[in-house]
């Protein structure tokens, strides 16, 4: 999976100010501009490809500078990389402060633009169709359901890119989750572990399908370690789990809980009960148990950026040998067992535009990541409880 | 014990640690498809960890040699570039070569002891999977060798595999031998003979649009088809190959395998499920149904041409006969066109019309498919025919879906202009679609044959074949029609398609 260079994305029309009552006129009136503009003649033509209608909620709009050329400029880079992939009508809701209106009885303004994607034979392709509803103010927010149901393409599964903290309960939320097929979160968008609890919650009490891009991040480890597991006989090791250790840095602390509640729930360890942790460096440490059987579970946080996903070591201890997948820098990690020398390798991490198009692809499915937050929401609740 | 932590990845099953064995190590192939095919396959993770590759040729290279022509053509080849360093370090350790004749029986030898050496340091359980890169008339005595070096196993552990690369025998005959001569060492199951247009995704595709959508299904049929056209063009011509053409012509170059197989998936039943047999049953029941052409009726049913010198995409290029090395007297056909028609419940009555060739306007291929008119033109102005109903699907380049029917021009009257939905992979899935070697080295890997062509598919695909073959070889004396290089084909070709009130696609 490689997203394309976001120079192959041109726009054929500036975003321009409109009535939200006329943003669909508008739009069929950039599709004629599109045809008769130069370049765009006859013989040449103008395709509208569309996959998704793509919701993407941004609550923190000013952080790229508001009102200046690089206002929304590392989303707009984001979103063309992702558009170009899987061709979308990207409706985005900006949540301003009220006193950010250009008037003051102002409550939410929209603007539409369409870019396409320029193909190496010169033809030309219209790729996405963009609005951006700005809603000024809680006044403004309460309009966004509204707008977005009225510009949804019809017969198009829905999504939502969901750029704030990890999403909970909110009137907002409880508003455009029954709309849409998907919604793409990050886990690692917050240090805070008990926020996992709060997605647990979620994803439970919804048929939404919640994709996690901190959990999608992990895919690359997750091969790696699956493949330490393949040679014959290593497979038959796992049932006998003795230890794991987990290391992170703050930032990949969520990424490290879901790693380690992976390996739990494929082992099919399920009761955990929270040891005290042992030494200054380690966060948790944990009794898991399968049956009469137990491992020992260890969860440490380091000092540092921690790389791609933020892990820097998982090590088990399974049937008395030792597999790990060691952080080496940024790009690489070493990986270790008994069939082979220590290994150093590309990790081949993907960038943010691939997670989001894998997550809106058949790799956003992942029927085991319910229950890996299921586990590792339990690890947080017990931990928290007791501390 | 399958490995717990592979459920939900995208790829649930990787290979059981194997060695590729290469014959024909130091060919094209094998540095433009085979090993970038294998280096993509690692770079992607779908390989085991424990795996390595041999490969085997006349030239007296080293393993060092073998590493850098490796890794000459990843760089140059490979989907994923450029090729990266750390996992190369790794990849290019695993790459082997073990010099020999392929008739020498020492040469053997030497494999068996290297394949012991990888397996002992590698942790390989003695999985073989041999992929035959060599010209066909090799095939025998490869096999053959392998036998009684004792490197073929009919066990299910550890496995033997062996790939065989087309040509698959020349003529009926010849396929059959070749089937007898690999069933001495191989059963059927361990036979893998592949045809690089199954591994493509548009051909997939194909059966994904017929037996995944309830719209296609219903309307695929003689009620509704009026006419199937199957197009593979190529603006190239023979390049270098001259001596392989000039025995195989077009017909047995594309037509008995690629075309056959797209034919096969445009036309045949559903199979119960997508597996190795029901699709290749329902495959070599399409086969057995096609009309044998009667030898007086062949000129009625088969165009055949050669190009002559003219102008391709801007470029004066040489006819086929003054093509370097070529014969003056040549009769060897670079275009063929044929009518077919499939006798069955499905297709009675439907044209089938199938055109391959060198030197044509331009490299496209495409199935389409015409579908009837409305039986009632209350539309129709000023005579103006119909617009018919197309849907084609393009293969390469460009893969996509096109749908081409009639919409009202805009204005106080009714008028129909022809308009088209295009759906296109490039656009629709920004993934990479995968090489189509990627895709088939792996299933074979996995022991999954459906997108191979088994025994009995090749022996009546060749059956078919070898008839037209046999007409033309009566037919010695007569002139072979010539088209120029950049056009669409004989004029002779047209009164083939005429006939049914039809005209050959310019796609």
């Amino acid at each position: 999976m490689t997203a394309p260079p976001p120079d192959q994305v041109r726009s054929f029309q500036q975003a321009r100010t409109v009535s939200p009552a006329a943003v669909e006129q508008e739009l069929a009136s950039l599709w004629r501009q599109a045809v008769d503009s130069p370049g765009g003649g006859a013989g040449e033509q103008v395709t509208r490809a569309c996959l998704w209608n793509l919701i993407v909620y941004d609550p923190r709009p000013e952080r790229d500078g508001p009102g200046g050329p690089e206002h929304g400029k590392a989303l707009r880079t984001l979103l063309d990389q992702v558009t170009v992939a899987i061709p979308a009508r990207i409706l985005r809701l900006e949540a301003w402060a009220a006193d950010r209106a250009p008037a003051p009885e102002r409550e939410v303004e929209a603007w539409v633009a369409a870019r396409c994607l320029m193909p190496d034979a010169g033809a030309r392709q219209l790729a996405v169709e963009e609005i951006t509803y700005a809603g000024y103010g809680s006044r403004g927010l309460s309009h966004f359901p509204s707008l977005v149901r009225a510009t949804l393409l019809p017969d198009l599964p829905i999504a939502m890119l969901w750029l704030d903290d990890l999403p909970h309960e909110g009137w907002l939320l409880d508003q455009l989750l029954p709309l849409c097929q998907r919604v793409l979160i990050d886990s690692q968008s917050v240090h805070r572990d008990v926020a996992l609890l709060a997605v647990d919650k979620l994803v439970n009490s919804t048929v939404t399908l919640f994709v996690d891009l901190g959990w999608m991040r992990l895919t690359p480890v997750r091969y790696l370690l699956a493949g330490l597991f393949d040679p014959p006989g290593r497979a038959e090791q796992l049932a006998d789990l003795r230890h794991v250790r987990i290391v992170t840095t703050q930032r990949g602390r969520n990424a490290g809980l879901l790693l380690l509640s992976w390996l739990l729930s494929r082992a099919d360890f399920r009761a955990h009960m929270p040891l005290a942790p042992e030494g200054d460096d380690m966060l948790y440490r944990w009794r898991s148990r399968r049956g009469s059987a137990a491992v020992e579970v260890e969860f440490s946080i380091e000092a540092g950026e921690g790389g791609y996903d933020g892990v820097i070591l998982a090590e088990l201890n399974a049937g008395g040998d030792l597999f790990s997948i060691r952080q080496v820098d940024d790009e690489h990690v070493a990986l270790h067992s008994p069939d082979r020398r220590e290994q150093k390798l590309a990790l081949h991490g993907w960038r943010e535009p691939e997670l989001v198009i894998a997550g809106l692809g058949s790799l956003g499915i992942d029927r085991f990541y319910p229950q890996t937050l299921a586990v590792a929401a339990s690890l947080v609740e017990d931990t928290t409880w007791n501390r | 014990m399958d490995n717990p932590l592979r459920e939900g990845l995208i790829q649930e099953r990787v290979p059981e640690p194997l060695v590729l064995v290469i014959f024909g190590a130091s060919g094209d192939l094998t540095k433009r498809k085979l090993l970038p095919a294998v280096y993509t396959m690692t770079r992607e993770r779908l390989l085991p960890a424990a795996f390595a590759v041999v490969g085997l040729s006349r030239f007296e290279w080293d393993d060092d040699r073998f590493r850098a022509e490796a890794r000459q053509g990843c760089d140059t080849f490979a989907r994923r570039r450029p090729v990266d360093e750390t996992l190369w370090s790794n990849f290019g350790r695993s790459l082997h070569y073990v010099a020999g004749e392929f008739d020498d029986p020492e040469a053997y030898e030497r494999l068996k002891a290297r394949l012991t050496e990888i397996d002992a340091r590698y942790g390989i359980p003695g999985n073989r999977l041999f992929y035959l890169s060599t010209p066909p008339s090799t095939f025998p005595v490869i096999v053959e060798r392998l036998g009684k070096a004792g490197l073929v196993s009919r066990q299910l552990k550890p496995w033997t595999r062996i790939i065989v690369e087309k040509p698959f025998g020349r003529d009926l005959g010849s396929a059959q031998l070749l089937n007898r001569q690999l069933k001495q060492f191989f059963r059927e199951m361990q036979i893998y003979r592949i045809d690089h247009y199954l591994g493509k995704e548009t051909v997939q595709n194909m059966m994904a649009l017929r037996f995944s959508n309830g719209i296609f299904e219903p309307l695929w049929n003689r009620n509704h088809v009026e006419s199937v056209q199957i197009t593979a063009a190529e603006a190239i011509g023979v390049e270098g190959r001259i001596n392989y053409f000039e025995e195989a012509g077009i017909l047995r170059d594309m037509v008995q395998n690629h075309l056959f197989q797209v034919l096969c998936v445009t036309g045949m039943e559903p199979p119960v499920a997508m597996t190795a047999d029901a699709v290749r049953d329902e495959k070599v029941k399409l086969l057995k149904a096609l009309r044998p052409i009667p030898r007086e009726k062949m000129d009625e049913h088969v165009v055949r041409a050669q190009y002559a010198r003219g102008r391709v995409l801007g470029e004066s290029v040489p006819g086929y006969r003054e093509e370097p090395g070529g014969n003056p007297a040549s009769t060897t056909e670079t275009y063929v066109a044929l009518k077919l028609l499939i006798d069955n419940w499905r297709w009675g009555g439907v044209p089938f019309f199938l055109r391959t060739a060198k030197r044509m306007p331009k490299r496209v291929t495409e199935i389409a498919v015409t579908f009837k008119p409305a039986p009632h033109l209350m539309f129709a102005r000023n005579g103006a025919p119909p617009v018919p109903n197309v849907l084609s699907i393009r293969i390469q380049p460009d893969e996509g879906i096109t749908l081409h029917f009639g919409s009202k021009v805009p204005g106080p009257s009714i008028d129909i202009a022809p308009v088209n939905m295009e759906f296109r992979y490039g656009t629709s899935f920004g993934s990479e679609p995968p090489e189509a070697y990627e895709r088939l080295i792996l299933d074979a890997m996995l022991g999954d044959g459906t997108l191979f062509i088994r025994d009995d598919e090749t022996e009546t695909s060749w059956g078919f074949i070898s008839k037209v073959h046999e007409a033309w070889a009566e037919q010695r004396r007569k002139a072979l029609p010539g088209y120029p290089a950049g056009t669409w084909g004989p004029p002779e070709a047209e009164a083939l398609v005429k006939e049914a009130g039809l005209e050959w696609r310019k796609p």
